[in-house]
């Protein structure tokens, strides 16, 4: 860094522990600048925070630069790359799970019951089978409502169990329930599900409970 | 008042801040009042750009689906016998729904309803039935005043204050 005027220095318009650079502000001294930063291996933090509102150092540029490395926006989306099938008989929940599970960056099939999801998990069986990719689940998750008509979602859960058997995969399946009473949750299990969570559900929960199941 | 090019008529910033006072008063009440609980603010909270109309469109499904479920409670409670588990079946999805969008009078309605199927109490059913009726209305109506209240904020160029 040069240029400094030492006459600036003597006459105290100038802290000789500021960093003094010359304009335009780019390449090599952007760099400079850059490398003081801890994130880039640099130590001399405090004396840039010192001269924060500075003409002479656009902040702006390397905050933007910081904010971009990969660690900053780790896991925004935890669940890129996975399927979920959702099975409710509820449009409102429905509606719901689909802008959770957006959110948090998987891609979603919908049922209204029980019966619907036998029926889709059995059609995403066959194309993995017709894919060759046998030991390949179609959906990462399942979403189940317990009560829905047609078929419930425990007897829904038992007949996806069944068909898993065939194959030897086995996909983790989270009740969805309005009371998680001890016959209720003694029931889920019974049925063949993993793990079970209280409607209305919510994206902590969600998350709680697939850590929970991909940990095991 | 002045207008930029490519912007919409902004009003002034004191007219924007009394339409978003105004709108966190009505919508404290309504928390207050014990109408809307928590659930309804994670609704909210799920609106952003890519979904901007969402707790719109939420309410708007909750009524289309408590009006359905209203109607056939009242359609089988006139029948005879009457199938109470058919009352409670719609009666459960009436508490769920209410329960997601935050509706919680509407789902403490709801609670007492089942107890009054599981009784087979024709008289406790019929009593519950006409006031989810009434608070449903209710509900909509104070939700479409909430609505319209955003509306007069985001086109005076405020944005919706979150609680939190």
């Amino acid at each position: 860094m040069r240029n400094i005027d030492q006459r600036a220095i003597t006459d105290g318009k100038l802290d000789p522990r500021d960093i003094v650079m010359s304009k335009p502000f780019h390449g090599t001294r952007l760099f400079q600048v850059i490398r003081l930063l801890p994130e880039f291996g640099g130590s001399v933090l405090r004396t840039l925070n010192e001269q924060a509102e500075e003409r002479l150092i656009q902040h702006v540029e390397v905050t933007k630069l910081v904010a971009q490395e990969p660690g900053n926006t780790s896991n925004e989306k935890p669940l890129r790359g996975k399927k979920v099938l959702v099975a409710d008989d509820g449009n409102v929940m429905r509606k719901l799970a689909v802008a959770h599970l957006s959110n948090l960056g998987a891609t979603i099939h919908l049922c209204e019951n029980g019966q619907e999801a036998v029926e889709s998990f059995r059609r995403g069986l066959s194309e993995q089978r017709q894919r060759g990719a046998y030991d390949v689940r179609p959906y990462d998750y399942i979403l189940m409502d317990c009560e829905m008509p047609i078929m419930d979602g425990y007897e829904a859960a038992r007949l996806i169990r069944e068909e898993e058997k065939h194959y030897g995969v086995r996909t983790p399946i989270i009740a969805l329930t309005a009371h998680s009473s001890a016959s209720e949750v003694e029931k889920i299990f019974k049925a063949g599900m993993d793990f079970h969570m209280r409607k209305p559900m919510n994206a902590v929960c969600l998350m709680k409970a697939i850590n929970q199941i991909d940990s095991r | 008042m002045p207008r930029f090019h490519g912007q919409s008529n902004h009003a002034p910033v004191d007219i924007v801040n009394q339409l978003q006072k105004q709108y966190v008063d009505y919508l404290s009440s309504l928390f207050h009042e014990g109408v809307l609980d928590d659930q309804f603010t994670q609704l909210q909270k799920l609106q952003d750009e890519s979904n901007p109309d969402f707790t719109v469109e939420v309410a708007t499904l909750f009524f289309v689906d408590s009006d359905k479920l209203i109607n056939n409670m009242a359609a089988a409670l006139e029948r005879s016998p009457v199938d109470f588990k058919q009352v409670d079946a719609d009666v459960h999805q009436l508490k769920g729904s209410s329960s997601s969008i935050g509706a919680m009078r509407v789902k403490n309605l709801c609670i007492t309803f089942r107890s009054f199927c599981e009784t087979q109490s024709y008289e406790g059913c019929l009593i519950c039935l006409q006031q989810v009726k009434n608070e449903c209305a209710v509900l909509k109506d104070k939700l479409q005043n909430l609505f319209r209240m955003e509306q007069q904020i985001v086109g005076a160029g405020g944005s919706v204050p979150l609680m939190d």
